[in-house]
């Protein structure tokens, strides 16, 4: 019986300390193994709130975008925005053209119709005299099919500053207030493109690290900011933690692109602080009203002929192979 | 005897198939723990490719924002600032809208070659920013002019500098007229 036991032992058993070891060893093996495993799922729990932050800066960079690209655009012809003169007076009138003062005015196009009391003019050709509006007072010639209004008659405008919708400064004016508009985005014009003006806010708080929009339609003047009525701003991106506006000029002396500088980081319930990455995104957007202001004045003049029959078509395409 | 041999052959599990058990279960997690990471890789690779559209957007916004019939800016150049606060792109020292350039080749994979031409490239950097071609650049951004009667078609392209780790090409096409 006895030797019997001892056959067992050393044939197909193992020591308690042979099993201990091999225990010992293979616990060491695991603990490894899931060390690596957990670790993977941190990481991967905070790549998905990083990913996630990425696709709510994109949404809000697309809101900003859409909407810097339509300001300046006018729902209603018969309105001539100026700035900051709300009315036009007619200097000269020769041969169905009537000279005006096209400094700070914008949205008139070949095709458009200016109302001068109660008649209606189209506009045939738009003639600025000097390629560069940085001259006080610019003149110039616009060429209308109908009644012409006499020498000194006053067309009236009504106060949407800066061709383009982008109001770099705050009184529409020229004087710049720089350090608050580095921070503050404002826009106007036929932002939703359903017939009426829209003035919008952007606004960066830095003390909730947050980018706020504000909207209202406008009917008169373009508000002067802090005084106007604005609908309830909301969040459009949290988690911000520097965000910049830089307001681009063409050659000649138009503002007419934003450069958007946003730095963001992941939400912090979602990430161990350590790791918690900021990623910064520059972004340019450009007012196409603004460009058109701007080409009038380049060119001298715009014929109808020189009109795209297309809106230029942007396509946007991303390939990726892994 | 016979007792404790049934018993050993009934209800015991010998330490080699524990040992198996265990390696199978290890091979299992580390399977998974490899999906987690190609899920953060692509996680990270849809970052790249999120930033180098954004920067394609970029140059193309400003190369529409410029006159017909520029010929002089300096497109590769860095944006300077004015006295009244705001900013402008050096209008010297380039080539503005005239027609050239060239464009990454699509797909852009390891067997490619990237011609690049001057005033119509220019190596941009993780944040956005644009830095020198001995910089620390992240991407490379390629664009190319071309006229057609009165219409000029811009095409921008980015690729990452790295094309063993970023195969990615992002791509925008637009056209302004005079």
């Amino acid at each position: 019986m006895k030797f019997l036991f001892k056959k067992l032992n050393e044939k197909i058993g193992f020591s308690l300390i042979e099993l201990s070891i091999a225990l010992i060893i293979l616990l060491l093996v695991l603990t490894a193994v899931f060390s690596l495993f957990s670790r993977s799922v941190k990481v991967n729990k905070s790549e998905l709130a990083v990913s996630d932050t990425d696709q709510q800066v994109k949404n809000a960079l697309s809101l900003i975008a859409t909407e810097v690209e339509r300001a300046g655009s006018n729902p209603d012809p018969a309105i001539i925005p100026t700035s900051p003169a709300a009315s036009i007076t007619v200097s000269s009138v020769n041969a169905g053209a009537m000279t005006i003062n096209l400094n700070n005015v914008s949205g008139i196009n070949v095709g458009n119709t200016i109302k001068y009391a109660s008649t209606n003019l189209v506009v045939t050709k738009v003639s600025r005299n000097s390629a560069y509006p940085a001259v006080a007072n610019l003149a110039g010639t616009v060429t209308v099919t109908g009644t012409l209004p006499t020498v000194g008659a006053v067309i009236t405008g009504k106060n949407y500053p800066h061709p383009g919708g982008i109001m770099y400064d705050l009184a529409g004016n020229g004087t710049a207030s720089w350090s608050s508009n580095s921070t503050t985005l404002r826009i106007f014009g036929d932002l939703n493109q359903n017939g009426a003006f829209y003035y919008t806010e952007y606004k960066y708080d830095s003390t909730n690290l947050r980018i706020t929009r504000a909207s209202e339609m406008i009917t008169g003047t373009v508000p002067s900011a802090g005084t106007a009525t604005y609908k309830v701003p909301y969040t459009i991106l949290d988690n911000v933690t520097a965000c910049n506006f830089k307001y681009i000029k063409d050659s000649v002396g138009n503002v007419v692109s934003v450069l958007i500088t946003l730095t963001v980081r992941p939400p912090n319930d979602q990430i161990v602080a350590a790791n918690r990455p900021t990623y910064t995104y520059q972004i340019t957007v450009t007012s196409r009203n603004a460009i058109a202001a701007s080409s009038i004045k380049r060119s001298g003049e715009l014929a109808a002929s020189s009109i795209p029959s297309a809106i230029p078509s942007i396509e946007i395409r991303a390939v990726a192979s892994y | 005897m016979e007792i404790i041999k049934k018993a050993k052959i009934e209800k015991g599990t010998t330490l080699i198939e524990l040992a198996v058990a265990l390696l199978v279960l290890l091979i299992a997690l580390l399977a998974l723990a490899q999906v987690i990471a190609a899920s953060v890789i692509l996680n990270k690779k849809s970052r790249e490719i999120m930033k180098a559209s954004i920067i394609c957007k970029q140059k193309a916004e400003q190369l529409v924002s410029l006159a017909y019939a520029d010929t002089t800016s300096n497109t590769s150049g860095t944006l300077v600032a004015n006295a009244d606060g705001t900013y402008s792109y050096p209008t010297t020292g380039g080539s503005g809208l005239t027609a050239g350039g060239t464009v990454a080749p699509n797909p852009y994979t390891t067997a490619s070659t990237l011609t690049t031409t001057t005033n119509y490239v220019d190596y941009v950097d993780d944040n956005g920013n644009v830095v020198a071609s001995t910089g620390n650049y992240f991407y490379i951004r390629l664009w190319k002019i071309s006229t057609s009667g009165n219409v000029k078609t811009i095409e921008v392209t980015v690729v990452g500098k790295s094309k063993a780790a970023s195969h990615q090409v992002a791509r925008i096409v637009t056209q302004v007229s005079n």
